[in-house]
């Protein structure tokens, strides 16, 4: 027994050290952590503005139109039901003529007002690019649209409507809690007639989504009536769900709609309040978007 | 004399005819019948033409009546619903429609056996009555009932009342707690190729290719099979169709969201739509086997 007692010690000891050490470890790889990520975020923000200007210039170089096109319900409601019934666009050059626009499926798009987009895109612009007094000595970082975690900041310019994002001064994660945490930033999903953006913050996942297909006509006028009836001044729908909030526009002639989702609204103030996700709302600038789109993607599927 | 002459005349005649009637050859006895002559109908015109009576078409053969087709479940029962927007009597006031809005949808529960129906109004709901049983033998076995609708305060203005639950509430194929051990067996499936646009504790979000938004509530946090930013398959399994719902859990069910862009009025907007018709269309696909992404396990 007493001829163990050295290596008792020593193991212990041993034990000890890697115990001590193991938080120190997780501890400075947590701070290096962030390096590289500070780095490909700056990479990232540059080459978003960079996109930025190129889709402004896009927009700015779309004919000016007095008015945009009005949809055609009844047009719609053909092109439809055409579709159902196996066919792709409508081959009535009066349709065509009224809804000239078509997704890669058949799918009718909404008419868009690039115009308006353009103007809104280079107000928003500088305000984010405004000069910073020499003697301003700024207590949180400047408002920045999250970069883009999984996505090159060109994906930007597929969208062909405007692309609509927050921008944030607090911290954004890519990822929840229960995924992990993630990384600062957000997630970016472009299509060539709609995409969608989400990040988290503080135990709720904020999502937006934007769109110019035409999946269904509602046919029912008291029903159109009843939703138009229920929104505010600002055009906006706030809605209580059972995961949070949702609050949806129309913009530009595109659809837009947020949604704020937690574990349970009930255990969650924030979430449940009605300010949170109208301020989300209020902090959308024009960020991408462009009339003309990218060339299609390969993307393919992850193996099952 | 002459008169003599005519009765002789008359004899020699009369003597042929009978010779002849005797030897004249009679015909065979198997010869074919002569075709019977057209029939008169007395009102033939004499200048027109004769035309033959058509040959009456043959009676038809009556069909058999086909076999009813009896679908089963995965589990042997056979499955039937209630119509659309026929919510429970003080559930609320459904949309009566026969839109199918997502027309090629992969029913959203891996096997083809769950039922369609409200949390709140059945046992173990809080508008039920005691005993709170939410494994109650009722809640899970068909008829299917709509639940988009279903009274909720929340604004909901593709309701007739303006407000109401924005989803469709679906219990997996077995109460979980049974004695199956099918805990970790009820699986949530991508309802079309897409992304997974967002994930918040039990809430997933699938952005199909068509623009179509599915969303998936109540999955087990701790049983996700994918992660945000994954490219998923139709079919492909999401999560295990759990209670979650923060620190207070619900009854065990998949609550399923549908969001299109529909034109109301004169816009278009993000809403949600329906999903009882889209569900009954995808479970049928399913239970016939005609789905292509319908594989499943098997019973057990």
């Amino acid at each position: 027994m007493p001829g163990q007692r050295p290596t008792l010690l020593v193991a212990t000891s041993l034990s000890v050290s890697i115990l001590l050490a193991m938080p120190a470890t997780a501890l400075t790889g947590q701070q290096q952590a962030p390096q590289p990520q500070d780095t490909a975020s700056q990479t990232a923000l540059r080459e978003q503005a960079l996109t930025r200007e190129r889709v402004l210039q896009a927009m700015e170089a779309q004919p000016q139109s007095s008015s945009v096109r009005r949809i055609d319900p009844g047009a719609l409601r053909e092109a439809l039901a055409q579709r159902a019934q196996g066919g792709q666009q409508p081959q009535d050059n009066s349709v065509q003529a009224q809804e000239p626009e078509y997704d890669a499926q058949g799918r009718p798009v909404a008419p868009i007002d690039w115009n308006t987009a353009a103007v809104d895109m280079r107000r928003d612009m500088a305000q984010m690019n405004q000069d910073t007094p020499a003697t301003f000595v700024p207590t949180q970082p400047p408002p920045r649209v999250p970069p883009f975690r999984n996505a090159p900041p060109s994906e930007l310019a597929r969208p062909r409507l405007p692309v609509l994002l927050p921008l944030e001064t607090e911290p954004t994660a890519t990822r929840g809690e229960e995924e992990g945490g993630g990384v600062d930033g957000m997630m970016f999903f472009a299509s060539d007639y709609f995409y969608s953006a989400s990040f988290h913050r503080r135990g709720i996942m904020y999502q937006i989504t934007g769109s110019r297909v035409i999946h269904a006509v509602e046919n029912s006028a008291a029903i159109a009536g009843q939703y138009m009836a229920m929104t505010d001044a600002q055009g906006q729908l706030v809605t209580r769900t059972e995961y949070g909030q949702e609050l949806s526009f129309n913009r530009y002639g595109a659809a837009y709609t947020l949604l704020i989702a937690c574990s349970n609204p009930d255990e969650n103030a924030e979430c449940r309040d009605e300010n949170t996700i109208r301020a989300f709302a209020g902090r959308l600038v024009v960020a991408g978007g462009s009339p003309e789109g990218l060339p299609p993607r390969n993307n393919p599927r992850r193996p099952r | 004399m002459s008169v003599t002459r005519d009765y002789t005349l008359a004899a020699i005649i009369g003597g042929g005819a009978l010779i002849a009637a005797i030897f004249w050859p009679s015909a065979p006895e198997d010869a074919p019948e002569p075709a019977d002559p057209p029939e008169e109908t007395g009102t033939l015109e004499p200048d027109e033409a004769e035309i033959p009576e058509p040959e009456p078409d043959p009676e038809p053969e009556p069909e058999p009546d086909p076999e009813p087709v009896v679908l089963e479940d995965w589990l042997g029962d056979e499955p039937f619903y209630t119509p659309a927007g026929e919510l429970p009597e003080g559930s609320g006031s459904g949309v009566e429609t026969a839109t199918v809005y997502a027309t090629n949808m992969r029913f959203p529960v891996e096997v083809p056996r769950a039922f369609a129906n409200t949390q709140l109004w059945r046992p173990g709901g809080i508008h039920a009555s005691p005993p709170w049983n939410q494994c109650a033998e009722e809640n899970y076995d068909y008829p299917w009932f709509d639940n988009f609708c279903e009274t909720r305060g929340w604004s909901t203005p593709m309701c007739p009342g303006g407000t109401g639950h924005q989803g469709q509430d679906i219990r997996p194929p077995r109460c979980p707690r049974s004695p199956y051990g099918d805990e970790d067996r009820f699986w949530a499936v991508a309802a079309d190729h897409g992304v997974i646009s967002g994930i918040s504790s039990h809430t997933a979000t699938l952005l199909a290719e068509d623009g179509t938004s599915y969303l998936y509530l109540h999955l087990d946090p701790a049983r996700l099979d994918v992660e945000t930013g994954d490219t998923v398959a139709r079919g492909e399994r999401i999560g295990v169709i759990w209670n979650h719902y923060g620190a207070t859990p619900t009854t065990f069910h998949l609550h399923f969201e549908i969001r299109q862009s529909v034109l109301i009025g004169e816009q278009i907007r993000l809403t949600p739509v329906p999903p009882y018709t889209s569900l009954i269309e995808s479970f049928e696909r399913l239970v016939r086997g005609e789905d292509p992404d319908g594989d499943y396990p098997e019973p057990y």
